[in-house]
């Protein structure tokens, strides 16, 4: 896999490069700033660029920003964005174009170094991968106004769990119920929000991302 | 010569416009008083007082365009609510009453100020324009005629001598009129405290804010990186423990780590060093003679308190103390610098004192210009004092020596 970096803190940056190769993968490209981001992914041509979302010039979300023009441009490059926090609206912005191929993680997932290399790896594959807590935090946000897409508190439930990348034996588990009651559940999310049975993988986060902009 | 030609416009406007408001004044309030027997009199007595204080606003932005005076402009009267509210407000307006007492004031001022003005550029009008009129009509004193070429260029030159002196005789009464401007009809002695208190306020506002935002970004920038890049290499350390892949990598990878750890310690405790250095807590002069023995210039540190200055004052005056010390050794090339604080019961005064090369300013750049902006440089030294209502001043001509001298009140 071929990733381009863009980070602007170098002791990070050196980590992620490490990392990367460390678990097999060819780093294309560096970048220490927002700005030099689109050319550098016309350059490098990578399957992955990995965006932190303060970065300079002004230090705000400048790497957000950048992600966006990147998708805009290059749609078939992945893109990870993280960030040092939790800001549901920046997720919100990012998958309103296009959510294939779009990651969002806190930073420190990165110490998860198993599962932040799988999850850019997915994201290479055009899987969508969103932080857990980011997930809770705008489901959280969407829950206290009941009723939404007519999901039952139940369903709700299920597609918080679903949104944290769980199986459905591991919802059954969470919740106390039976598999089978579990895959009842999801069925009656994806007909509510209306997701055709594909063998899409994606469907899932889909179905979050659904019932968030509902 | 705008700063001239303004001012004698003020000089020339002076009495007429004066006599004016004396005249208005003395219409109002004169009949006012009166009639003040009669219902009528309160109210003409409120318009009168109403009328001084607009005409105290006409006269301030005068000094203001033609003085070059720098006082803010007092805001116009409010609406009426109801009459009742209204007399009230207006008879008990301390600035109309300071209006009244400005026109009374003014009147004799400006009488002589016009006087001085009308015989100094009168004078030497008649001068310069001597040659046009003086075979017409010559001047004459006692027996001796101003008529031949010589004695009327000599008139021209007095002339010209006479418009070069008035402007500065002039400033006399002007100065009189400057005064009694800023005392009467600028904000008063509370407005003003009220007005230095809110800058204040804004100031220490300002910089607690560029402070956080200094300590979000060290924090962010350097110790959270760091420790993420360390969790990272453990992890992958972890792993490659776990996977038994024990190649080279492992070692060169801990040692990275354990160096990324000491290096996150270090920076921690720079960081909360600038929040409040440790020395602080045993007092101001043993926190300076620590602060003297860091710097690579010799410093000889003279601390006289008459009593512990509060918390919040030592820790400013510990940074000032510090700020200044690193400008001594960045830019002036000083051989030796002296650090004097002298506590009396209410004021504290610290000198940073060296025998550099000079020129340094307070330059008043975008406090977010770069990583370490908001909090440094003498602007922002000069910002922090401010907040507490103390003083700045810096002393630097170009060659040296610089002395900075701050004054803090002891106690906040």
């Amino acid at each position: 896999m071929r990733v381009l970096i863009a980070e602007d803190s170098a002791i990070l940056r050196d980590g992620l490069v490490r990392l990367l190769h460390a678990k097999g993968h060819e780093v294309v490209g560096e970048v220490d700033n927002a700005d030099d981001l689109a050319s550098a992914v016309a350059r490098h041509d990578p399957d992955v660029a990995v965006v932190d979302v303060r970065m300079p010039p002004t230090g705000t979300d400048d790497g957000l920003r950048a992600a966006i023009e990147v998708r805009r441009r290059h749609p078939r490059v992945g893109i990870l964005v993280f960030s040092q926090y939790v800001e549901a609206h920046q997720a919100r912005r990012l998958l309103s174009e296009d959510a294939s191929g779009i990651g969002y993680l806190l930073k420190d997932r990165v110490t998860e170094v198993g599962e932040f290399v799988n999850a850019v790896e997915r994201i290479a594959g055009g899987d969508t991968v969103l932080d857990p807590e980011v997930v809770s935090r705008l489901m959280m946000a969407r829950d206290s106004r009941p009723g939404m897409a007519g999901l039952s508190p139940r369903e709700r439930e299920v597609l918080a769990l679903m949104a944290e990348g769980r199986s459905n034996a591991a919802i059954a588990n969470a919740l106390v119920v039976t598999s089978g009651a579990v895959e009842k559940y999801v069925r009656a999310i994806f007909t509510k929000l209306h997701l055709p049975p594909t063998g899409d993988s994606n469907r899932r986060v889909l179905a979050v991302l659904r019932y968030l902009e509902s | 010569m705008g700063r001239r030609l303004r001012e004698a416009a003020y000089a020339l406007s002076d009495a007429p416009l004066s006599l004016l408001g004396l005249l208005y004044l003395a219409g109002c309030l004169v009949t006012g008083a009166a009639l003040l027997l009669v219902v009528v009199g309160v109210g003409l007595l409120a318009v009168g007082l109403i009328g001084a204080r607009e005409w105290g606003r006409f006269e301030l932005a005068r000094a203001r365009a033609l003085l070059g005076v720098r006082l803010p402009m007092p805001p116009a009267s409010g609406p009426a609510v109801s009459s009742g509210k209204w007399l009230r407000a207006a008879l008990t307006d301390g600035r109309g009453w300071r209006a009244v007492g400005y026109v009374l004031l003014k009147a004799p001022v400006a009488a002589l100020t016009t006087t001085v003005a009308l015989a100094g550029y009168g004078g030497a009008a008649a001068g310069l324009s001597y040659p046009a009129w003086a075979s017409a009509d010559p001047m004459v004193f006692g027996s001796f005629a101003m008529d031949t070429p010589a004695r009327i260029t000599a008139v021209a030159l007095a002339g010209l001598v006479l418009l070069g002196l008035t402007p500065f005789v002039v400033a006399g009464p002007l100065a009189i009129s400057r005064v009694a401007v800023a005392e009467l009809l600028g904000p008063s002695r509370p407005g003003r405290r009220v007005r230095a208190l809110e800058q204040a306020r804004g100031q220490a506002l300002t910089t607690t804010a560029a402070e956080l935002r200094r300590i979000e970004r060290d924090l962010h920038d350097g110790t959270q990186a760091r420790l993420v890049t360390l969790a990272m290499d453990l992890g992958l350390a972890r792993e490659m423990a776990v996977t038994e892949e024990r190649d080279d990598a492992l070692p060169a990878l801990l040692a990275g780590a354990h160096r990324n750890a000491q290096q996150a310690l270090a920076e921690l405790r720079d960081i909360v060093s600038t929040i409040h250095p440790p020395s602080l807590d045993a007092g101001l002069a043993p926190a300076l003679e620590a602060l003297a023995e860091v710097i690579p210039v010799p410093v000889s540190v003279q601390v006289r308190l008459r009593r512990r200055p509060a918390p919040s004052i030592e820790t400013i005056v510990y940074y000032c103390a510090a700020e200044l010390l690193g400008n001594v050794v960045k830019h002036s090339g000083a051989g030796t610098a002296t650090v004097t604080v002298v506590g009396e019961r209410r004021w504290l005064t610290l000198r940073v004192h060296d025998d550099g090369r000079g020129g340094a300013e307070t330059r008043h750049g975008p406090p977010e210009n770069g990583r370490n902006g908001g909090g440094t440089g003498l602007a922002g030294l000069a910002g922090r004092v401010a907040a507490v209502d103390g003083s700045f001043d810096v002393d630097s001509p170009p060659g040296g020596p610089t002395t900075v001298t701050v004054g803090v009140p002891v106690l906040v």
